[in-house]
């Protein structure tokens, strides 16, 4: 029980200070607002889930990017692709709001990896091989993902 | 080609996306939505079909009958509660992560022009997970460069591996007339996420399927995944 206890302390931490690292990322795979904060409250619930059995003095990032983008191919192919997907965006201010909407169509050509990919090195900072073990590939492949997504984006 | 282009557009996303707000309560085991999330127009419908169900249900039972803790007809959607019809479904099983499978090729065939690869995969992991049963295959030789690659299925049944599970496939190459690989040839297997399994050669002198042709495309297929 003491063991759960400090689990739960810790699982609070890291909420704090990971949340919006999970939300990015969910961000980056799906381009969709609504399903971004809905995935990073799954893969918390996850955590909560698992909180007695991880070890905490370990990265807790790695595993919640992990599960994030599990979860988010799991339920992708779930719905078989979503026909015009309505994405929700209440959560944004008004000026957000647009700027997102610019953004998100600006990126929607990317595929999820492509997209994930030149998020995490350009603008999260990880190096390919951190990148390349979170999203489940090569560093080769992802060098050449991140090589795609900047040639999509520099093409009007 | 604007190179301030896609850095224009990497800055924007990064300031809007740094603009989400956290909700204040972290998440505590709340009830785990089993492929439908409430951000769909289904997964509203879900709800919607589970409130008239429950509505249906509390009127098929008499006056005198003890509706006990049922909720009233009246009980928000979103209740974590599943309603007496419908059942609260499992906790998604996550997709195998590519780390904990380990691939080999018991045997090569050969056969009219190809080359007949059986292949066993193993969830040598410490969970249940699921695999697509169709990968997309592709013929590698000694440092992993790709010599023939296999089309992207368009959709594919998931297999559950239990720990220390395994299933088998065939993959069929044919026509390989590109430059002489680095031994030894063997097979992989790409997931719809990008993740990758190579399997573990027969021999160190597993060869490619014979050039039958530079004028006809190379080809490899698999079969489905089975058990």
């Amino acid at each position: 029980m003491a063991y759960l206890k400090s689990a739960d302390i810790a699982y609070d931490r890291v909420y704090e200070a990971h949340w919006s690292d999970v939300f990015r990322f969910a961000l980056a795979w799906t381009n969709d607002w609504g399903a971004a904060e809905d995935l990073a409250q799954d893969a918390f619930v996850r955590l909560w889930n698992t909180r007695g059995r991880l070890d905490w003095s370990k990265p807790v990032l790695p595993w919640l990017l992990v599960t994030t983008r599990r979860l988010a191919t799991d339920r992708f192919r779930a719905l078989k692709r979503r026909i015009a997907p309505a994405t929700q965006t209440e959560s944004l201010d008004p000026g957000s709001r647009d700027r997102w909407l610019d953004v998100s169509a600006a990126m929607a050509d990317l595929s999820p990896l492509e997209r994930t990919a030149i998020v995490m090195t350009a603008i999260e900072g990880a190096s390919y091989d951190e990148a390349a073990h979170v999203l489940g590939t090569s560093a080769g492949a992802l060098r050449a993902a991140v090589s795609r997504a900047r040639t999509k984006l520099e093409t009007p | 080609m604007d190179p301030s282009r896609s850095n224009r557009i990497l800055r924007d996303w990064s300031a809007v996306a740094n603009s989400a707000r956290r909700p204040v309560v972290p998440p505590r085991g709340v009830v785990v939505r089993g492929g439908l999330p409430s951000f769909t127009f289904a997964g509203m419908a879900v709800a919607a079909l589970a409130i008239v169900v429950a509505v249906a249900w509390l009127g098929t039972r008499g006056p005198t009958e003890s509706v006990g803790s049922a909720p009233p007809a009246s009980a928000p959607a979103a209740s974590p509660v599943a309603s007496p019809s419908t059942p609260t479904p499992g906790p998604t099983l996550a997709p195998c992560d590519p780390a904990t499978l380990a691939a080999r090729i018991k045997q090569w065939e050969g056969a009219a022009g190809s080359r007949i690869a059986d292949v066993e995969l193993r969830n040598a992991g410490a969970t249940d997970c699921t695999l697509e049963a169709m990968d997309r295959p592709q013929l590698v030789d000694g440092s992993e460069s790709i010599l023939i690659d296999g089309k992207r299925p368009t959709s594919s049944p998931l297999v559950t591996l239990k720990p220390g599970d395994v299933v088998s496939t065939l993959v069929q190459a044919s026509n390989y007339c590109g430059a002489e690989p680095q031994p030894p040839v063997t097979v992989s297997f790409v997931f719809d996420d990008g993740g990758r399994v190579v399997a573990s050669p027969l021999s160190a002198t597993d060869a490619t399927p014979p050039c039958m042709g530079s004028g006809s495309p190379a080809s490899i297929d698999m079969h489905p995944w089975s058990k």
